[in-house]
């Protein structure tokens, strides 16, 4: 009964065949002299996949690994005294967490991402915007607060109760129409993309860029949130040379281009 | 008493004393994290009280229907050979080693508004997905192989003779089983009824993917105690806590109760 | 009135019987482990269907292949006891004898009144309360007799209903059971493996052997003239079956039987013969006995079995060509000093055997 809830958050994919090989990396060859493992939240696991083989054609003899769940499962797994060489998440309370228990050294900010709204293939919602989150009737899904794009999501609509249309109570109207709180982001994306929910707010990061299966509506600058990611070498790192080699590729030019692949905001170099 | 002897009850000692430290640690460790006065202030909170009634009344209803639905498929399995019988055994207990997640992805291709019987529901004006209703399917779903399993086993297990007694002492089929089978097969079908009640409250995977995450609508202990963990661990261990005691007073209910002793009430006989 | 004739094939027996019983008679259906008996009274209680037959019981038709006919056992006026007793071990005494009467819609208090009667007559009044499981094997066997008795059936059927019981519980048993039968007058079929048993309970005796019956008579027919070894086998006396030999011209034959040579009285003709030899008239001896008997023959003692009750009376089996059963005393066994495996002689007159067909 409790090994349920110990599960690791699902990952959603709509096929088995996509649940499998989009989430998984190959292991690290096992013949690799040094192994680089890389504690990462869920939503950077395809990125950092990518960053991960070039640092490997980089450095022959290293092998990298990730583990990826919650941001708090990692924070807690670290403090357990799990073996992690980089910590990385968009969640700046448990980054301070890691912190303040001197799990980690100083984190650094490498990428940043927005929000966007997402709504279903449903003819009756083509013609929807960001004002019909409150209409009632419309089945939105959200993250549950409790997760950092839950709160991103309420602050969002927040800012937009203030637009010009949109009603002082339309963020109160939007999230009691809410019918699912999510724990992450995959779940919110994929209930959208599967017709049973109409609109949802995700990361841009999250929705691939062909997507057909959902109608993205970006939220404007002003209404929306700057959501930091935050990456930091592991104090019992085995290996910090080749932590901090990974922090180098992920913040330099290369690193960032991948990241904005992948939907990613990059980081003006000045803070990097 | 002989080496050998000795040797096996040493083992089987053994044996339970691994079981036991492997089940009842964790559960000890739970218990030990918390305190009374942690477990008063979460049951003074809205939203434990909204996940309990929940998981009250949702593992209740699917118990009922479990029972209802899975006994005459029980009798059915547990008679007569007929065509097709291993393979419908099978296929009703396949859910069983579906991972519940799975099974609720499965839950909602099927029953969702865009799933396979989507259209014919929304026409009587039912939708699943995002319901209390969607907890009970999915508990149910989860819960119907466990009971269905003991409860034709314990059929199963009754003397052919008793009924063919039954039958020459003017019995017709419907007063057999409701005379003869049924009191025989009470101790199984209680056990079994506990298991599948077990299962149901427990359901995590297969309800967040079916009904989704809503305090009040759709958030069951076993997913509030989830989302308690994302931020307040001791919150999410009494919580956790709360489960288990209900749960385990249950349990220890139905196998205390002259249910489980069985029609004779005699003890086993030691070999 | 039982009317049935029933056949089946199980496997490789090929069961093939009649019956007739008359109203409120016995018959004890007699014969070895495999012949067909327990299946031949299962086919005519309905627990199993026949591959052709009838079966009537008091004018009214049960089964009828032939129509297609079949009546469900529950609407069947039988009584049913089975060796192992299936008395329900989740109820009481009174309500496993109420369980029928309930069952055929009598309200509760009247089953019950019922019940307590019958386990009354049963000599279990104070056991009402108790469950199977506090009750004897004996006890529950009563219990099973008096749950069917209750419901007056128009046959009864017992399926080696004593067989699990000690000797001293199943002679009682036996005795309650003509009792009640002949109060009840209900007519009875009595399934046993044990002769004594047959004897005791039946009126009439019928033999299965291989899935036909062979014989049906009373007790003392199938005495006088078995109609095949087994049926002599089963009741305990000597019976060959054999051919017309070498004649002496004094009215005396030999007949050859597969294991020996017999002599006996001149039947005529040529055809094949059964001739039986009482195991009372055979004479045992330890020196070749000069007497006139034409009948001596030499072989080691078998077996040597006392007959129950008190063993006053022994039965010792012979390795003789034809292999003999002889009764004698105890006194002459201990006089004799027979053991297992002494050579002895034995001795029987030929005019003593009258062969017959």
């Amino acid at each position: 009964m409790l090994a349920s809830i110990m599960m690791p958050p699902p990952v959603w994919c709509i096929a088995g065949a996509v649940l499998l090989t989009a989430c998984s990396r190959e292991q690290a060859p096992l013949d690799s002299d040094r192994v680089l493992t890389v504690f990462a939240a869920a939503s950077l696991v395809t990125a950092f996949d990518s960053l991960g083989e070039v640092l490997e054609r980089r450095t022959p003899d290293l092998g990298v690994r990730f583990n990826s769940a919650g941001s708090q499962q990692l924070a807690r797994q670290l403090a357990q005294g799990a073996e992690g060489d980089v910590f990385a998440s968009p969640d700046e309370r448990w980054m301070r967490f890691a912190v303040e228990r001197g799990l980690v050294e100083e984190p650094e900010v490498f990428a940043r991402n927005r929000l966007v709204v997402i709504f279903a293939r449903r003819p009756e919602l083509e013609t929807m915007q960001l004002v019909n989150l409150a209409s009632p009737g419309l089945k939105l899904v959200l993250a549950a607060p409790e997760v950092p794009l839950g709160r991103y999501a309420r602050e969002s609509l927040r800012k937009l109760s203030a637009a010009p249309g949109f009603g002082p109570d339309f963020a109160a109207r939007a999230e009691e129409g809410a019918v699912s709180l999510e724990d992450n982001a995959r779940s919110v994306l994929a209930k959208v993309r599967l017709g049973e929910a109409d609109a949802g707010i995700v990361y841009g990061s999250d929705v691939a860029p062909g997507d057909t299966a959902v109608r993205v509506v970006a939220i404007p600058d002003p209404f929306n949130v700057d959501v930091e990611y935050h990456i930091a070498v592991v104090k019992a790192a085995r290996d910090t040379a080749a932590a901090r080699g990974f922090i180098a590729l992920v913040r330099g030019a290369e690193g960032q281009a991948i990241l904005e692949r992948y939907g990613f905001l990059s980081v003006p170099p000045a803070s990097r | 008493m002989t080496p050998l002897r000795i040797a096996l009850r040493v083992a089987g000692a053994v044996a339970a004393g691994v079981t036991v430290a492997l089940l009842v640690l964790p559960v000890v460790a739970l218990v030990l994290h918390t305190s009374p006065g942690a477990l008063i202030a979460s049951l003074a909170e809205e939203r434990t009280l909204q996940a309990l009634r929940l998981s009250a009344i949702t593992s209740l209803v699917s118990l009922l229907l479990v029972v209802t639905v899975g006994a005459p498929t029980a009798v059915l399995l547990a008679g007569r050979r007929f065509r097709g019988k291993a393979l419908l055994e099978t296929l009703i207990t396949l859910p069983m080693v579906l991972p519940p997640t799975v099974a609720g992805l499965g839950l909602l291709l099927a029953f969702g508004r865009a799933g396979l019987l989507g259209g014919t529901l929304s026409q009587f004006g039912v939708t699943v997905p995002f319901t209390t209703l969607a907890v009970i399917v999915a508990q149910t779903f989860v819960a119907l192989p466990f009971f269905i399993t003991a409860a034709t086993s314990g059929l199963r297990a009754i003397d052919l003779r008793y009924l063919e007694a039954a039958a020459t002492l003017r019995a017709s089929p419907w007063h057999r089983t409701i005379r003869v089978t049924l009191p025989l097969a009470l101790p199984s079908l209680a056990a079994g009824a506990a298991m599948g009640w077990a299962r149901a409250l427990g359901e995590f995977g297969a309800t967040i993917t079916l009904a989704g995450n809503l305090p009040g609508r759709t958030q069951t202990m076993p997913l509030a105690v989830y989302f308690a963990l994302e931020t307040d661990l001791d919150a999410a261990v009494a919580l956790a806590v709360l489960l288990l005691a209900v749960s385990f007073a249950v349990l220890l209910a139905v196998r205390a109760s002259p249910l489980h002793a069985g029609p004779a009430g005699a003890s086993r006989p030691r070999l | 009135m039982l009317r049935a004739h029933v056949s089946r094939r199980i496997g490789p027996l090929a069961l093939d019987a009649t019956l007739e019983v008359e109203r409120g008679m016995v018959l004890a259906l007699v014969g070895e482990s495999g012949s067909g008996k327990t299946t031949l009274l299962r086919l005519i209680a309905g627990l199993e269907q026949p591959d052709a037959g009838r079966v009537e019981v008091d004018g009214e038709v049960w089964a009828d292949t032939a129509v297609g006919m079949h009546v469900p056992v529950e609407r069947r006026p039988l009584g049913w006891v089975a060796q192992d007793y299936a008395v329900f071990p989740h109820l009481s005494a009174l309500e496993n004898i109420a369980f029928g009467l309930r069952a055929s819609g009598v309200a509760a208090r009247g089953a019950r009144s019922q019940a307590a009667a019958a386990l009354a007559r049963v000599g279990l009044g104070d056991a009402a309360a108790r469950r199977p499981a506090h009750l004897s094997g004996g006890e529950q066997q009563r219990v099973a007799l008096a749950r069917a008795l209750v419901l007056r059936p128009r046959l009864l059927l017992l399926d080696e209903p004593f067989g699990a019981l000690d000797p001293s519980t199943r002679q009682a048993m036996r005795r309650l059971l003509r009792a009640l039968v002949a109060e009840d007058q209900v007519t009875t079929v009595c399934v046993t493996h044990s002769p004594l048993e047959a004897l005791a309970i039946g009126e009439r005796i019928a033999v299965l052997e291989r899935g036909r019956i062979i014989q049906e008579g009373t007790a003392a027919e199938l005495l006088r003239r078995p109609r095949s070894p087994v049926v002599a086998r089963f009741l305990g006396i000597n019976c060959f079956r054999g051919t017309i030999g070498r004649r002496d011209g004094a009215g005396l034959v030999e007949i050859r039987t597969e294991s020996g040579t017999i002599a006996a009285v001149d039947p005529g003709g040529d055809a094949e013969v059964l001739a039986t030899v009482d195991p009372r008239d055979i004479v045992v001896a330890l020196d070749a006995p000069s007497g006139s008997a034409r009948n001596v023959f030499r072989g080691a003692v078998a077996e040597i079995s006392p007959e129950p009750p008190a063993g006053e009376r022994v039965r010792v089996a012979l390795d003789t060509e034809p292999p003999l059963v002889a009764e004698v005393t105890a006194e002459a066994v201990a006089a004799l000093g027979l053991r297992v495996g002494m050579p002895v002689f034995a001795a029987f007159k030929a005019t003593g055997v009258t062969p017959y067909r």
